[in-house]
């Protein structure tokens, strides 16, 4: 009997141990990637550099508590606007709005919602991603040409150059990282100095990158392209003061013949749709690939109302005495065809639950109650299908600082006819004083017109110090104490003693 | 008998806290009684020196007391912030704007008393409920033409809904050319004084004067 149970304990104990002979442990979820196994064909290495765009993308919009644990807010509120147009002196809050006014007023750190707009986190995370794609493509050869796989290694120089760029008009110095998995805790550099790398990784970038990829045009000049690079590469310069450099590099974007002004009437294309041979750089959404912005997120949200959005009132405006000034010509005779394509008035005495009508005038409604319009959707009061693409650069940008480029080297004729190419495509007259420092100005006047809202006005301030001038917050002590720049967030901090605060945000909320 | 005694304590306890007091709210106050003001127009503006006594002290100066006190007439009263933002329009230098009452000139009297008859209607009482979607219009004590709708918003988007607001309009079209509307939103409603009626316009978005 006893050798009975001693069989059937053997026999069980077999089963059992046999059957745990599988190796499961060994085994990975076919949907886990691990960095091994991330980097071998040439679909990884493409989906590595699309994914650095998508987080430069959400970068520009900025983070959120997906992002940080740190922050506060739930969704991004086109953070790019804060950074580039917000603190010009050009803007108004109709609702008064507590947040947006102590922006306006560079009131940056007192605002617990204010924060997340100090945090430079998604651009070193997309410098990140460009990093490992230069160290891990070169090894790439299943599936990858050598062609296309340098083209993929011209793009992340130019992406991480690009966020480099973006972080550093925004908080002045910044730490440059250009090494993949870097743990060291970086110092900030210079202003100069990181402006010079972007223009060297610029220079790498540029003879691998083509004019136009394949696609739609917002597919194409979403991306790296030659156009963006040479854009890029002549705004860095313009910080550096290298003019001459600035304006050969903007000298080539203008012969390439890629690029031209649309008639005004094609605005709708450009600004609403990305789909113009305007654009040199966008970051797009597209609803057709499942991409929109909603509520948070694009800053379409706080220009608009009904019957663009739900909203019933405007949280983000021009003044009417503001837009009179900027544009001299419509306040003299309305012949400045860009005030009634970036503005509107709206009916607001209809009611909220129809689409109110536009009035014919732009201007018609109070000083306080004009509607920027110069991105919009369709009409349909929701928030969702907010689509407008991020502008970046376009043609007009870039013809309007070669002018500002040449001006300062003494061709002020050069200047003239590429400012005069940008009034004349406004309807306005051509500019006739040709002292320099007169012509200098009025392009910069013109830069501002033609590029309000398009996050430009602030950089251009900033580059030349001229900020205090227009924003009676910033003092002009303040400014050269680094009033222009936001403040690095509290996070940037952390474990990082080489880490230092803008010498104005020291003492200063 | 400790049995009982505690029993008829926690019997206490229950029965005492059933007391339907608690239940009991203020019930709907009545309205006429809270937005009746017992006081005239320009007194109740007076009583509220923290939103109205730049007003009121512009009303003074520009004579303007009686047409406010008139019986039966309605005035739609613009708030401190939307003068001072007047102020700040037309005179953007600090330098240059008037710091106190006294500095203010003859001729920018005259037109901030045109604009202030421009908030009186003379004659007549115009309530919320008299009013509707639809545009009525009226002339104000300067003669100019005043339109006064409905605007019914429940937030969610839903047709005829939810809180009704005064929207009260005036044009600001050349005389004897097309009329242009600029409109603004009443903020406090169908305010009775012992005279009149007064209507409060919210202040964000307005700027004395219509401008």
């Amino acid at each position: 009997m006893k050798n009975k149970y001693i069989i059937i304990g053997c026999v069980w104990l077999i089963s059992v141990l046999g059957q745990s002979c599988k190796k499961w442990l060994d085994q990975l979820p076919i949907n886990t990637v691990t960095e091994d196994q991330a980097w071998k064909t040439g679909a990884d290495a493409e989906g590595a550099v699309a994914a650095a765009f998508a987080i430069f993308r959400r970068a520009l919009s900025g983070l959120t508590k997906d992002d940080t644990p740190a922050t506060t807010r739930y969704g991004s509120w086109g953070d790019y606007y804060f950074w580039g147009d917000s603190r010009s002196g050009d803007w108004i809050t109709p609702n008064d709005d507590g947040d947006w006014k102590a922006d306006f007023q560079n009131h940056l750190i007192q605002r617990t919602e204010l924060e997340p707009m100090t945090n430079w986190r998604l651009y070193y995370r997309t410098i990140e991603q460009c990093n490992l794609v230069l160290e891990k493509i070169p090894a790439i050869t299943d599936g990858l040409t050598e062609e296309r796989k340098k083209q993929l290694l011209a793009e992340a120089h130019f992406l991480r150059a690009l966020a480099h760029f973006y972080a550093a008009r925004i908080w002045g110095d910044i730490p440059i990282n250009l090494e993949a998995r870097n743990v060291k805790p970086l110092g900030r550099e210079p202003l100069n100095d990181v402006m010079k790398m972007v223009v060297a990784e610029a220079n790498i970038a540029i003879p691998d990158l083509p004019w136009k990829r394949e696609g739609t045009i917002k597919e194409s000049m979403s991306r790296g392209t030659k156009g963006a690079a040479l854009a890029m590469k002549a705004h860095a310069l313009m910080w550096l003061k290298d003019y001459q450099g600035a304006s050969d590099a903007m000298k080539e974007i203008i012969n390439s013949n890629i690029f031209k002004l649309v008639p005004i009437d094609q605005f709708r294309n450009l600004f609403d749709a990305g789909e113009s041979e305007e654009v040199i750089l966008e970051m797009y959404y597209d609803i057709k690939k499942g991409e929109t912005a909603d509520y948070y997120g694009h800053i379409m949200t706080y220009y608009l109302t009904n019957p663009y959005t739900s909203r019933s009132n405007l949280s983000l405006a021009v003044a009417r005495s503001k837009i009179l000034e900027i544009y001299p010509d419509y306040a003299r005779d309305q012949s400045d065809k860009r005030v009634p394509a970036f503005f509107q008035s709206i009916d607001f005495s209809v009611s909220a639950s129809e689409l109110r009508p536009v009035l014919p005038d732009p201007l018609a409604n109070g000083e306080r109650a004009i509607m920027f319009a110069k991105f919009r959707k369709v009409k349909d009061r929701s928030y969702s299908l907010m689509e407008a693409p991020v502008p970046v650069f376009r043609y007009a940008d870039i013809v309007l600082l070669k002018a500002e480029a040449d001006a300062r080297l003494g061709k002020v004729g050069e200047a003239l006819s590429n400012l005069n190419a940008v009034r004349r495509r406004a309807g306005i007259p051509d500019f006739t004083r040709d002292d320099q420092p007169t012509v200098i100005e009025e392009v910069l006047e013109e830069r501002r017109r033609e590029l309000i809202g398009e996050f430009q006005r602030v950089y251009d301030l900033v580059r030349l110090g001229r900020l205090h001038e227009f924003n009676p917050y910033i003092t002009a002590q303040g400014e050269k104490d680094g009033a222009g720049f936001f403040p690095v967030s509290d996070e940037a901090f952390a474990n990082n003693p080489n880490m230092e605060q803008t010498y104005y945000w020291q003492f200063n909320q | 008998m400790k049995l009982i005694i505690a029993i008829a304590l926690a019997g206490m306890v229950f029965t005492s806290g059933c007391s339907k007091d608690y239940y009991a709210d203020g019930g709907i106050q009545d309205i006429d009684k809270i937005q009746t003001l017992g006081v005239s127009t320009m007194d109740y503006l007076k009583s509220r020196p923290d939103v109205f006594d730049t007003l009121t002290t512009l009303i003074t100066m520009a004579g303007l007391e009686s047409a406010v006190n008139a019986n039966g007439s309605t005035f739609l009263a613009p708030k401190d912030y939307s003068i001072r933002n007047y102020f700040i329009l037309k005179y953007p230098d600090p330098e240059k704007r008037p710091k106190t009452f006294d500095d203010i000139t003859e001729e920018e009297m005259e037109i901030i008393t045109a604009n202030l008859k421009n908030y009186i209607i003379p004659g007549k009482e115009i309530l919320r409920s008299s009013l509707a979607t639809t545009y009525s219009y009226d002339t104000t004590y300067k003669g100019t033409k005043a339109r006064f709708n409905i605007v019914q918003d429940d937030y969610l988007g839903n047709v005829n809904m939810g809180a009704k607001y005064i929207i009260f309009s005036l044009n600001k079209g050349n005389p004897g050319g097309a009329e242009i509307y600029q409109s603004v939103q009443v903020e406090t409603a169908d305010l009775h004084s012992t005279n009149g009626v007064v209507h409060v316009l919210a202040a964000d978005s307005h700027i004395f004067g219509f401008n």
